[in-house]
């Protein structure tokens, strides 16, 4: 019993200690945008431009896939199971909830994961063995600002922007399919989602969005930068990475969820 | 002339690198001895085992110590006339920019191209005179037969090729002092890289070339310059955790 008690609270501390180190990473990464600031900031800016492209631009035909496809399952159930109940109200109330609030910002990361967190730690990991990172130390060419930052910018723009493509679309998926399986007029689902919406959600769920991604992209940096000298390391980062930041996302926004539920704050239900 | 003024001695040349006695740098986790060296501007240097290497490569790891990128385990090294280990992360990034190091293999980024390795670091810190960046590199790149592959990625360089374009981002800030780490293209009686690198060194840098087994035709060649042979050998000590030598 001891010895389980003992393992526990060591693997709290070493979650902890993981922590302590992604954040003290993400700070180091802003903070190089000031310490550096003389430093070739216009090859930190098309850098991060490079990341825009290549995680929102690259990952926006699968984001636009999954956004059609939970829009219209979405408004197939609510047609089904929750629009004789509660009326279109219901409608509205179940699309904020599924596709604004759950499943648009899970959906995204997780493209982001697939695509581009495992990309980044490839990478950045391939560079340590190559030595790439250290032919950047002794230029006096610091890496975390060329290659971290970048990566932490560009990679969260392109992840709220892909949020928004992603509601945007599922929302539009699920009005046309309101509109050709039920007796709902379009316009009233319009106004339900529209009525379902308050600022305070809207201000949550960046929140919410801002933060996961952040993590998993930092996540995605800090295990390709752990990689040493061999090239074997490299898929054990690689996997690490992805696992992990799919573990914490879960668990960030199954948190904030619960957390908003129960706080009675932004019930995306209505008042409650 | 002014008679009875004070006659003041002209300032002594500051030492461009100086290894203190028993700096001791970890090699495969042994601890290899340096000898104590003081190198001046125009200088150059060859830094080998004293004798049989025993197949360890002696070369990296006194390179790193020498291009500030490890520490040593014991003794002090001072670059350009600061100690890398007493300066802030700020301070060793200007010291950094002062000095070049030539890797051995590796270190061009994957993701540009030859001519945009060689102008990084003139896009980050600026030329030293001014001028564009990209202009020089192509004139370092055309002075070293690369401007063919000026647009090639790494992977499409050969070896000679490569450590070429390593040694053109090296020279690119004009350093005070070089570090080769290993040697690429070493061809007896002069090849456009060496015809460089003796244009920097006459020009006041001094050159630390780090090899783990030094062919007697560069050691003589070395000599005949006026250059230096600086001694490594093990110490029978061991590594601790912590780092440091335990004898």
């Amino acid at each position: 019993m001891l010895r389980a008690v003992d393992r526990l609270g060591a693997r709290v501390l070493a979650a902890g200690h993981y922590a302590g180190f992604l954040l003290a990473f993400v700070y180091l990464a802003f903070k190089m945008l000031w310490v550096g600031r003389r430093q070739g900031m216009p090859e930190v800016a098309r850098q991060t431009l490079l990341q825009v492209y290549f995680t929102g631009v690259q990952g926006i035909v699968p984001v636009c896939g999954l956004a059609v496809v939970t829009g219209v399952v979405a408004v197939a159930y609510g047609l089904g199971v929750v629009q004789p109940l509660a009326a279109v109200e219901g409608l509205g109330h179940l699309l904020v909830f599924l596709v604004l609030w759950e499943v648009g910002p899970l959906l995204t990361a997780g493209v982001v994961i697939v695509r581009s967190v495992t990309a980044i730690a490839a990478e950045l990991g391939v560079m340590r063995v190559q030595r790439e990172l250290e032919a950047l130390e002794v230029m006096g060419i610091s890496p975390i600002l060329h290659l971290v930052t970048p990566r932490l910018l560009g990679g969260l723009a392109a992840l709220a922007a892909l949020n928004v493509v992603f509601t945007a679309l599922a929302l539009a998926a699920g009005v046309a399919t309101a509109a050709w399986l039920g007796p709902v007029a379009p316009e009233a689902v319009w106004l339900a989602v529209l009525s379902a919406l308050s600022p305070q959600q809207v201000g949550l769920l960046a929140a919410k969005v801002t933060i996961g991604g952040m993590a998993v992209l930092a996540m995605a940096c800090y295990h390709g930068m752990e990689v040493e000298a061999s090239p074997t390391e490299v898929p054990v980062a690689v996997s690490r990475a992805a696992l992990r930041s799919l573990v914490l996302l879960v668990i960030w926004h199954a948190g904030v969820s619960l957390g908003v539920l129960a706080s009675g704050a932004a019930w995306p239900w209505g008042a409650r | 002339m002014a008679l009875g003024g004070a006659v003041t001695a002209p300032p002594a040349p500051a030492a461009v690198l100086r290894l203190s006695p028993h700096v001791a740098v970890a090699v495969e986790g042994s601890p290899w001895e340096i000898e104590e060296v003081e190198a001046y501007a125009g200088q150059w240097l060859l830094f080998a085992p004293a004798g049989d290497s025993g197949g360890v490569d002696v070369a990296s790891a006194v390179a790193r110590v020498l291009a500030t990128l490890a520490a040593p385990l014991q003794g002090a090294v001072e670059i350009l006339g600061q100690d890398p280990q007493r300066l802030s992360y700020a301070q060793m990034q200007k010291l950094r920019r002062r000095l070049g190091l030539v890797q051995g293999w590796g270190g061009l980024l994957s993701n540009r191209t030859l001519r945009e390795n060689v102008a990084l670091p003139a896009l980050v810190h600026g030329l030293p005179g001014g001028g564009e960046a990209g202009a020089a590199a192509d004139r370092l790149l055309a002075k070293l037969g690369l401007a063919p592959l000026a647009e090639a990625r790494p992977y499409q360089a050969d070896r000679t090729s490569a450590w070429r374009a390593r040694l053109a981002r090296a020279l690119m800030l004009d350093p005070g002092w070089l570090v080769l780490e290993g040697i690429g293209d070493w061809t007896p009686g002069g090849s456009a890289a060496w015809s460089l690198l003796e244009q920097s060194v006459d020009r006041g840098a001094a050159l630390a070339v780090c090899l783990s087994r030094p062919a007697p035709a560069f050691e003589r060649w070395l000599r005949g310059r006026g250059g230096r042979v600086v001694g490594c050998r093990p110490v029978a000590a061991e590594v601790t955790g912590e780092g440091e030598v335990q004898r």
